[in-house]
């Protein structure tokens, strides 16, 4: 029962390889299972059921096709070879992995494209699939070929596959959602420190950008002082927020408002993340504040409660809390969100560049970075104009 | 995410073969189409060997929205399925687009108890998706065809409908190819939509889900064929907004009976849209609705039991009809909802000045810009109170606006929230009745005894307060009402507390409780997150 809840279709989770076949279309047999680990698992009799899913028609070729039926899901990418050759001209032949009904699958979709990709230039190089039924030797390795794929696919998202000269490398890469466009004046935080990501498998312009990200800079800047396009800049963030190194959050002034969400509650009872957060938002290494003053600055975070009215009521130094990481960890954990302010401008006011900006659509953050005021400025500025109405939210 | 359909196809099985009968939308100019074809299937063409990666695939529905690339034949072969996948859930993805479809075997009918002379027929209603529709969306579309199915299958047995209007539509297509002399050539699914009732339906479907996302039509002009797409409809009231039925089912399970609703329609308007036989209970629950009562106060005003009411606001949510609320009163706080599409170009302003002439949004809004409490919001100066109240009402049903509740924490030591106690909850209760019904209240002795249920270092952190207040708290901390999960209007409830007993409460204890305002987690599904 307990099993039957936690994976049921549409749950989300991402399941492991079942099996792995290849079939292919057999000139007087038609379609065929012809090599398949674990041995068994598709029956024949679900395999004619779905085989014109996997040997189909020849304008799907080279499509990816899912076909989820049976209680079971299956990936396949149909290819087929013309040649003289063949018993038909043509030898038409699918790799398919097989996966729980209940399974995500689309990350395993350019790998299976990649393993056929790569069985076609073994087979164009030695005939290494048409041959097997002579060549005893050439199907055990395919055997030992699928074995290793879903054992290494399945223990560590990746594969890498020798056959003869020719190899090649397969790594199951999460499909997430496309990551929010990154905007000038936000910032990009480290989400697991950044000790981790100052290796070299990164690109040339990421490596240049990496160091200028301290939590503090905001991207301008960082383009700025890293000497790099700013739309590259951009580019190379949007790139890190989506393999989760780093997190974009607003930019910290003490003039900000906060207010929490329904994470905060997380932070009460989970005692792993209130180690993390004492850590982090500790003024100094070896003196750990005291929870409940930490929780009880979060929870003063409210509309109209600036940082600073914080600071005034609390004095967090005293309390041994850095109040700038404390809304650093509060923003990348998501126990607090920044209430951005939103000037509209009714009624006729005169065309300048900054009543121009005055839409709703751009909170005052957005306005200073595009015009490169400060925040006192454009807040005495609305404050004169009677005609301007700010909206927090 | 992407919620349309992109295409209905009907395809048909039996012995004399696959066929699609029906699609829409369906390409108008054909003959062209085919020529591109044939222009590609040069046998001339030079094949580059080498090429081992061949053409990129192409992205089918992003080119056209009918899926022109996917000919009649292939759509035919692909969803005329074997036997053992019949009357089962069938979903195939092609690139970027998925089908999904209940196939069913419709058996034909006999009339007077003759034997059928026609063999069983496999019918296959078939919804093409964007890859990207999320599985509750599969799901939903999936149960439309499979009701579908049941409808066609009651007439066929009924009046043999299923076999006239087969037999219509192959007649179109077997006439498009070979045209009569004279006539003008016409599309075949263009003749198909004039003669047959069925593909009016498929039409009619595919056009409402796209617009409305509800489906209202009889098969046969018989059987009635209802349907809703949840993401959809409250797509339509908040652009930004998924809400699926499985997080509705959610909800429902989080709703208790302080909760109310609020309708996103016109009352009056909804009793008009209901069909003749709807349930009279829902009518009676819509006829002294009012976002000001509870649930429990509407059960008791319609004279319904709970759950039916329940069940009944469940429905009305799923068809977007209306969202849960905690029910409007003075002390409800409100603000600005995050991402409130508020800004000079937004409709919703001409929309709002259109309902409320001489306010504006904009200003409406500013007000909400801090925590604001009906109670100040509604001030002694307003000249028309009833307004305000409307105002509000209409600012929640656009989600402009949403509700913040008070939660408190309790935080004896340093280290946060007490560990978790070793007794039971039913013995919490247990000692917590107890100390309701002692009678001695105001005895030193009272006092100890409630605070000996403590451990030890918490005890220090409480000895100041009246033994009144002690009593109450230490029930509250034994009930597990202070660890931040249950705001002060469900602890009033629950325990029948007035707000002014917890706010003494919050006053007296400010050292161990913490309070912070949040959202009612219940409810986040209807503000886009």
């Amino acid at each position: 029962m307990e099993k039957n809840n936690r994976f049921f279709e549409g749950c989300g989770k991402e399941g492991p390889i079942k099996c792995i076949f290849l079939c292919e279309f057999h000139p007087t047999a038609g379609p065929k299972i012809t090599c398949q680990v674990p041995e068994d698992h598709i029956s024949k009799d679900t395999f004619e059921a779905v085989s014109v899913y996997l040997i189909p028609k020849t304008q799907l070729l080279r499509s990816t096709l899912t076909i989820t039926a049976c209680g079971i899901k299956i990936i396949g990418f149909p290819v087929r070879i013309d040649d003289k050759k063949y018993a038909r001209n043509a030898f038409q032949f699918n790799v398919c992995f097989v996966c729980d009904y209940w399974a995500r699958t689309v990350q395993y979709e350019s790998v299976v494209k990649k393993l056929s990709d790569f069985l076609i230039v073994l087979e164009i190089e030695s005939s290494f699939l048409s041959q097997r039924e002579e060549n005893k030797s050439m199907h055990e390795s395919l055997v030992l070929m699928f074995s290793k794929v879903l054992e290494d696919i399945n223990k560590s998202n990746m594969c890498t596959l020798t056959e003869g000269s020719a190899s090649t490398h397969l790594k199951v890469v999460k499909v997430r959602q496309d990551p929010l466009p990154v905007l000038d004046h936000q910032v990009p935080v480290f989400i697991d420190g950044s000790e981790h990501y100052q290796a070299e498998h990164w690109d040339l312009t990421t490596q240049q950008v990496l160091p200028f990200i301290d939590g503090i800079n905001h991207v301008a800047k960082i383009a700025a002082q890293a000497d790099v396009d700013n739309n590259l800049v951009k580019t190379c963030l949007q790139n890190l927020v989506y393999y989760l190194v780093v997190k974009m959050v607003p930019i910290f002034q003490y003039s900000n408002s906060y207010t929490v969400t329904p994470k905060l509650r997380q932070l009460a009872v989970d005692k792993k993340l209130q180690g993390d957060c004492l850590r982090y938002v500790a003024k100094s290494g070896w003196q750990l504040p005291n929870f409940r003053d930490v929780f009880k600055l979060y929870c003063s975070m409210t509309h109209g409660t600036t940082v600073r009215d914080l600071c005034v009521r609390y004095n967090p130094s005293s309390l041994k809390i850095d109040e700038r990481k404390l809304v650093q960890f509060g923003c990348v954990q998501g126990l607090i969100r920044r209430i951005h302010k939103y000037p509209i401008t009714v009624g006729d006011n005169e065309d300048t560049v900054i009543n121009n900006r005055f839409t709703g659509l751009l909170s005052t953050d957005e306005i200073c970075c595009n015009l490169g005021i400060p925040m006192s400025q454009l807040e005495a500025t609305i404050e004169a104009d009677p005609n301007v109405i700010v909206i927090s939210k | 995410m992407d919620v349309d359909p992109l295409s209905v196809i009907l395809v048909k099985s039996d012995s004399k073969g696959d066929r699609l009968l029906f699609r829409y939308p369906y390409e108008i100019n054909k003959r062209q189409e085919n020529g591109q074809l044939h222009r590609k299937k040069n046998p001339y063409a030079l094949i580059v060997t080498e090429d081992l990666q061949g053409p990129p695939p192409q992205n089918y529905s992003t080119e056209k929205d009918c899926l022109a690339n996917f000919a009649d034949d292939i759509l035919s072969n692909l969803f005329a399925v074997k036997q053992e996948l019949c009357e089962a859930k069938f979903e195939l993805k092609v690139n970027d687009v998925r089908f999904v479809g209940h196939p069913t075997m419709v058996p034909p009918c006999s009339r007077k108890g003759k034997a059928p002379n026609r063999p069983i027929v496999l019918i296959n209603i078939v919804f093409a998706l964007h890859a990207t529709a999320n599985h509750s969306v599969v799901k939903c579309y999936y149960e439309l065809s499979k009701r579908f199915g049941v409808a066609l299958k009651h007439e066929e047995r009924r009046v043999g409908y299923v076999y006239q209007e087969m037999k219509a539509m192959i007649a179109a297509h077997d006439d498009y190819g070979r045209p009569e002399e004279g006539a003008e050539v016409r599309n075949p699914f263009e003749v198909i939509l004039e003669q047959c009732s069925l593909a009016r339906d498929l039409r009619k479907a595919y056009n409402d889900l796209k617009i409305s996302g509800l489906v209202q039509l009889r098969v046969n002009r018989w059987i009635y064929l209802s349907f809703c797409l949840p993401q959809k409809v409250h797509q339509l009231h908040n652009r930004a907004l998924m809400v699926e039925p499985e997080a509705i089912d959610k909800c429902l399970e989080s709703i208790r009976p302080y909760h109310g609703i609020l309708l996103l329609v016109e009352t009056n308007q909804l009793l008009d849209s209901l069909v003749p036989d709807a349930s009279p209970a829902l009518i009676r629950l819509l006829k002294i609705y009012t976002p000001l009562k509870s649930l429990q106060t509407l059960s008791a005003d319609a004279d319904l039991t709970l759950t039916q009411v329940f069940n009944l606001s469940g429905h009305l949510v799923y068809w977007g009809k209306a969202i849960f609320i905690y029910p409007l009163c003075e002390t409800n706080v409100y603000m600005t909802a995050p991402g409130a599409p508020v800004h000079c170009r937004s409709h919703l302003v001409e929309k709002f000045a259109e309902q409320f002439s001489g306010y504006s949004l904009i200003q409406v809004m500013s007000e909400f810009s801090l925590p604001i409490s009906v109670r100040h919001k509604l001030s002694p100066l307003s000249s028309d109170p009833h307004l305000d109240v409307q105002i509000i009402i209409w600012l929640l049903q656009q989600r402009l606006i949403m509700q913040l509740h008070t939660y408190i924490y309790y935080m004896p030591t340093s280290k946060g929230l007490p560990q978790q106690e070793t007794s039971s909850p039913e013995d919490a209760v247990t000692s917590s009745d107890e100390t309701g019904g002692e009678s001695n209240w105001g005895s030193q002795q009272s006092q100890d005894d409630c605070l000996s249920r403590l451990p030890p270092e918490e005890r220090n952190a409480l000895s100041s307060g009246g033994t009144e207040h002690i009593r109450l708290l230490v029930r509250l901390i034994l009930l597990d009402y202070l660890q931040g999960e249950h705001h002060i209007e469900e602890i009033m409830y629950t325990e029948n507390l007035r707000r002014s007993q917890l706010m003494q409460l919050l006053d007296k204890f400010r050292e161990v409780l913490v309070t912070c305002e949040a959202q009612d987690p219940a409810l986040a599904l209807f503000y886009p997150q």
